[in-house]
């Protein structure tokens, strides 16, 4: 498409979906604002009484200083950092499914499709030019609402009495840029869903479907699988040299016997340690290093992103060879 | 160039065929009726013309171009008979976002017409009465300027006045700007103040394809003797034969009356209900191609 044919679409667009154009951002930043505020509070409750401290990523309300502290969040301090995590994750989806499945679904259902189509714009232009402004104001706007959010987490786990890790999976899914890479793939899930079906409710559930299916996979082979890539290996002894566990991830340890094989299990003797030291075995521990957050995360993301083209180009396909019958 | 070309084109859905067989030419410049009962394919066929739906067999073209190439989508407009609108749009918005979507977009001409109508921009759409927003489509169907208009039942939805209106507007743009128009419509008596070239689609098939001229001009309506029908046969193409005690009408191809039956001219109307009643006779192209029974 041509800059001018982007700028005809976007304008079009803006007409036809202007509920969906501000309503998305809104969605998004009114969360934002009230995590914002309520972060200000707290941290500013957390200044006053000089518990500044409490925020660094071994601090836990065990703390004695830190556990004095207690103060009103708009959210229930009986809630676990998981439940907080999972409310917090559910507007993407829910962004996809009201405002994301009926966009595309509903103009099928309603046969206003085909004022567009026949306007020369053909299905093609018509679907990438409405979804791609949508999808952009979508991710950047769930970006800003995962930026806050993520601010605001930190508080919400060490006020639950959870010690703030960054590889806990929460941490990882509420950055700004996993939440905008979940909005992205619930976006084009959504697209899919209603190109496929062309029904607004049964599309929609067979975008709840899919989205579990993607979560499920996310979680439980995905994530397990990018953190166990390109692990730092360190040599350590029971009792020292050991990566901080508040900062890194632990792969895999082992023991190793001086031929370079790896040990089974650990012997049936009283004193372990006496033991390994007397047979000259050696720990070690593969871990992924704090910086290597980041990648991992651009990776999962990444990932996420790419099965979002491909839906959007299984779309974009399925359009040019069943238009409207 | 021809508005229309098709060959060998058919569609169908699931085990139904809606469209089969469809061999027409539409030369340009025509004012086509496409005429037909009720799940005869017109709007099937109007689609396909439209890009709005892929054929599974044969090909079309409109204008040279295949339908929904670039070519044919800045040419031809179209206005389907389910008009769709976004109907939570107000007027101006619905307008505002058809400009946004055309190249070449008469603004005047819109303005102009709804101006004529008497239609506030202000008004929502979906609160607009059913021939007004058939109005309001129409309208945008042809701010685009196309240089062909497919409409599929445009009439349906308005009134007789309206309908005088809307037949009246389409003509004023044939005759300033070469306009080609297909359209569809049950209201055969109306189409035939307008049309000059007439399609006649029966269960899927084109069984009428002629000028309106043509087809009046070689056609009589013949009143005779009921049992003289059979030996009428021999003389005359009859296209279908109709008892009534002892008389019988028949509408026969021909330029002059046999000896024994009084002749007198078709209207469109007589023409098309005549072949709908026989499906299997078919006149394909200009007059002199034989009735196929």
């Amino acid at each position: 498409m041509t800059a001018m044919a982007v700028r005809r679409m976007t304008r079009a667009t803006w007409y036809k979906h202007r509920f969906s154009v501000v309503g998305i951002p809104a969605v998004f930043l009114l969360p934002a604002l009230a995590l914002f505020a309520d972060g200000v509070v707290q941290r500013h409750y957390l200044s006053v009484h000089h518990l500044n401290g409490c925020l660094v990523a071994n601090a836990t309300t065990g703390g004695s200083s830190c556990g004095s502290a207690a103060w009103v969040s708009f959210i229930s301090p009986s809630s676990t950092p998981n439940v907080i995590a999972v409310a917090v994750l559910a507007l993407p989806v829910l962004v996809g499914l009201f405002a994301g499945v009926p966009w595309v679904a509903r103009e099928f259902e309603s046969g206003a499709f085909r004022f567009t189509w026949t306007q020369g714009t053909s299905p093609q232009r018509w679907l990438l030019g409405t979804f791609g402004p949508l999808v952009l104001l979508a991710a950047v706007s769930a970006a800003m609402y995962g930026a806050a959010a993520y601010w605001w987490y930190q508080i919400a786990q060490w006020q639950t009495g959870t010690s703030i890790w960054s590889w806990r999976w929460s941490s990882f899914e509420l950055t700004p840029l996993s939440i905008a890479g979940w909005t992205v793939l619930t976006m084009a899930l959504a697209l899919l869903c209603g190109v496929l079906i062309r029904r607004v409710l049964p599309a929609m559930i067979a975008f709840i479907v899919t989205l579990g299916a993607c979560v499920y996979l996310s979680q439980t082979l995905l994530r397990p699988w990018l953190f166990s890539i390109g692990p730092a290996v360190k040599q350590v002894s029971t009792s020292a040299g050991w990566p901080s566990s508040t900062t890194t991830y632990t792969v895999q340890t082992w023991l190793q016997a001086p031929s370079g094989q790896r040990l089974s299990g650990l012997p049936a003797v009283n004193n372990v340690s006496a033991w390994l030291a007397q047979h000259h075995y050696t720990y070690w521990v593969a871990y992924q290093p704090h910086n290597h957050l980041i990648w991992l995360e651009l990776a999962r993301n990444g990932i996420l992103v790419t099965v979002a083209a491909f839906a959007v180009l299984a779309s974009v396909w399925w359009l040019r060879i069943r238009p409207a019958d | 160039m021809n508005a229309i070309e098709t060959r060998g084109l058919g569609k169908r859905y699931r085990r139904t065929w809606a469209v089969r067989d469809c061999d027409l030419t539409v030369p340009a410049g025509q004012v086509t009726a496409l005429a037909g009962p009720n799940g005869a394919g017109k709007t099937t066929l109007l689609r396909i013309l439209a890009g709005l739906a892929t054929p599974t067999t044969g090909t079309a073209t409109v204008l040279g171009a295949a339908p929904g190439s670039p070519q044919a989508r800045a040419t031809v407009s179209a206005m389907d008979q389910t008009v769709p609108l976004y109907r939570h749009l107000r007027v101006a918005g619905q307008l505002a976002a058809a400009r946004a979507l055309n190249d070449q977009w008469d603004a005047d001409l819109a303005v102009e017409r709804l101006s004529a109508l008497g239609m506030a921009t202000s008004a929502r759409v979906g609160k607009l009465s059913g021939g007004q927003q058939a109005q309001l489509a129409l309208t945008m169907a042809l701010a685009r300027r196309p240089r062909l208009l497919l409409l599929d039942e445009p009439l349906a939805s308005l009134d007789p006045l309206a309908r005088q209106d809307v037949l009246g507007w389409l003509m004023t743009c044939v005759a300033e700007d070469g306009l080609s128009v297909v359209f569809s419509s049950h209201v055969i008596a109306e189409l035939e103040r307008v049309a000059s070239y007439l399609v006649v689609l029966s269960a899927g098939r084109i069984q009428v394809a002629a000028t309106v001229d043509g087809l009046l001009d070689t056609h009589l309506a013949l009143t005779g003797p009921a049992d003289g029908v059979d030996d009428l046969y021999d003389q005359v193409e009859i296209v279908t034969a109709q008892r009534a005690g002892r008389q019988a009408l028949v509408l026969a191809r021909t330029g002059a009356a046999p000896p024994g039956w009084a002749g007198r001219p078709v209207t469109m109307e007589e023409l098309v209900l005549g072949y709908l009643r026989e499906p299997a006779a078919r006149v394909a192209g200009e007059p002199g191609v034989e009735i196929v029974r």
